[in-house]
């Protein structure tokens, strides 16, 4: 059983394409926590992600988890914003290649959880691409990850399926305590399953707004999530 | 599995192919009517004729066993080094220059350099082939390690893959395409490249044997190895080549 892991993250530097992209940037995600980064197009949210994940290390700064540096701590969940499942493995097989030690009961487990049973032996080109999207949601839940990182990971879902999907991730992540960073451009889906937010903007980016969402997630209902999204797009307190 | 309904309906067509090639054959022969253009039946029982003597086999096994060895030879030696290249900046850029010579060398040349060095034996000509062809795997698995896709580099990142696994589970699979291409065509000209040098110096082998015809002007000689030789070619194709490719391919989409 894996335990959520401290995310620690200080970057006094990363330039992107030349540009500076963040300065100064500077938060911790203390063990379980669900974060929400949200923002603008081209802020740098998956940017940031692909820090926190040490797949990429050209800046200035540190990122920690769980006291080690980014990329070398126990092995993530990572849902990339496409879902890059291998096209010559079947879903089943997309699932137990991230790692020797998936079973294939674990495998076909975390395939019925995102509603995909019956499609084990599925190329991902005979997948729709929402099905793709939760095949690769179930690989990043099935190496029971300390850590979750969520890259618009239900972009492209209807609202009723990645309603499902956001109280899934919440479901695992609390039995297995994971600390989730979850990026989106859509409030609903931080207000859905965070507990916190981040909203960066501007260039080099900054933290606009850094605030615990109040209500426990699992209580709440569509109401407070409009509410909720209303109070995110407004910049007021929820 | 994809379903490939189109193209499975046409497969017949596919194996009317050869009996039109001999039925358009026939015909010419019939027209043409000269010593020198037999026909396909002629050819045929020549081929039974030689079959019958052993010499056939024989030249077959020797020619076979030359080409196998530098196939295997050049596909080897041109994957590590294509993985180098495609891989690696600094090797590529010392390197390319070599690969454009070896490309570019004429084949002859290079037989006529190693049986000058080597001699006249199995060895040179092995050596030869394979200098001649290893340049061409090693071109087209460079250019499949470039067109390696990041995206799955990063998954295998960041889900820690071990090597071993990276290799078998993400990066065998998209190299595939580009080493069955190599081997396709190392192929065809492993055969045509074998023939030529052991007509140039050797004493075996289907090339030679058709040497010797040649000085005889005896056609259907030469054309009864040739449709021997052919014929393991095709079967090459059929039964191992094909086989192969829809086993590690047959994940692509159905092409129309």
């Amino acid at each position: 059983m894996a335990t959520g892991q401290t995310i620690s993250v200080e970057i006094r530097a990363k330039q992107f394409d030349g540009q500076p992209l963040f300065q100064g940037l500077r938060f911790d995600v203390p063990p379980g926590q669900v974060l929400a980064l949200i923002g603008p197009s081209g802020v740098g949210k998956s940017t940031l992600l692909r820090l926190i994940a040490g797949l990429d290390r050209t800046f200035d700064g540190t990122i920690t988890i769980g006291g080690l540096p980014a990329g070398q701590g126990p092995v993530p969940g990572f849902v990339f914003q496409d879902p890059r499942l291998l096209p010559w493995a079947s879903a089943l097989g997309n699932i137990r290649a991230v790692s020797a030690a998936i079973t294939p009961a674990q495998a076909r487990a975390r395939l019925a959880e995102v509603g995909l049973s019956g499609h084990e032996n599925a190329l991902p080109q005979a997948l729709s691409g929402g099905m793709q999207r939760r095949v690769a949601l179930a690989r990043a839940l099935a190496v029971n990850p300390g850590l979750l990182l969520l890259d618009e990971p239900f972009v492209s879902l209807d609202r009723k399926l990645a309603s499902e999907l956001a109280l899934l991730v919440a479901a695992v992540a609390g039995r297995n305590g994971s600390t989730v960073v979850l990026v989106s451009h859509d409030p609903e889906d931080a207000a859905r399953l965070a507990d916190r937010v981040i909203r960066l903007s501007g260039r080099p980016a900054r933290i606009a707004e850094d605030r615990s969402l109040p209500t426990p997630r699992a209580t709440r209902t569509p109401e407070v999530i409009r509410t909720l999204v209303r109070s995110m797009t407004e910049g007021s307190p929820a | 599995m994809p379903q490939r309904p189109a193209a499975d309906r046409l497969r017949w067509v596919e194996w009317l192919s050869l009996p039109l090639l001999f039925a358009l054959w026939h015909l010419i022969a019939v027209v043409v009517a000269h010593r020198l253009l037999p026909t396909p039946a002629t050819v045929l029982a020549e081929l039974w004729h030689l079959a019958s003597q052993r010499s056939l086999l024989a030249d077959l096994a020797i020619t076979l066993s030359r080409a196998a060895a530098a196939f295997g030879l050049a596909m080897t030696l041109g994957i590590l080094i294509g993985a180098m290249l495609g891989r690696f900046r600094l090797p590529n850029l010392i390197f390319t220059p070599w690969l454009i010579v070896g490309l570019n060398i004429p084949a002859i040349v290079v037989a006529i350099a190693c049986y000058i060095w080597l001699g006249l034996n199995d060895t040179a000509l092995i050596i030869a082939v394979t200098i001649n062809k290893t340049p061409l795997v090693a071109v087209t698995i460079r250019e499949g390690v470039r067109a390696l896709d990041h995206g799955f580099a990063e998954l295998a990142a960041v889900y820690r893959m071990p090597f071993g696994r990276r290799l078998r589970l993400v990066i065998v699979p998209q190299m595939m395409p580009f080493v069955l291409t190599a081997a396709r065509t190392g192929l065809s000209l492993i055969w045509k490249i074998v023939l030529v040098f052991e007509v140039l110096g050797s004493d075996g082998g289907v090339g030679f044997r058709v040497g010797i015809f040649f000085q005889n002007f005896d056609v259907p000689g030469i054309l009864a190895y040739t449709i021997s030789f052919m014929s393991v070619v095709l079967a090459l194709e059929y039964l191992v080549m094909r086989p192969l490719e829809k086993r590690v391919l047959g994940w692509r989409p159905a092409r129309p």
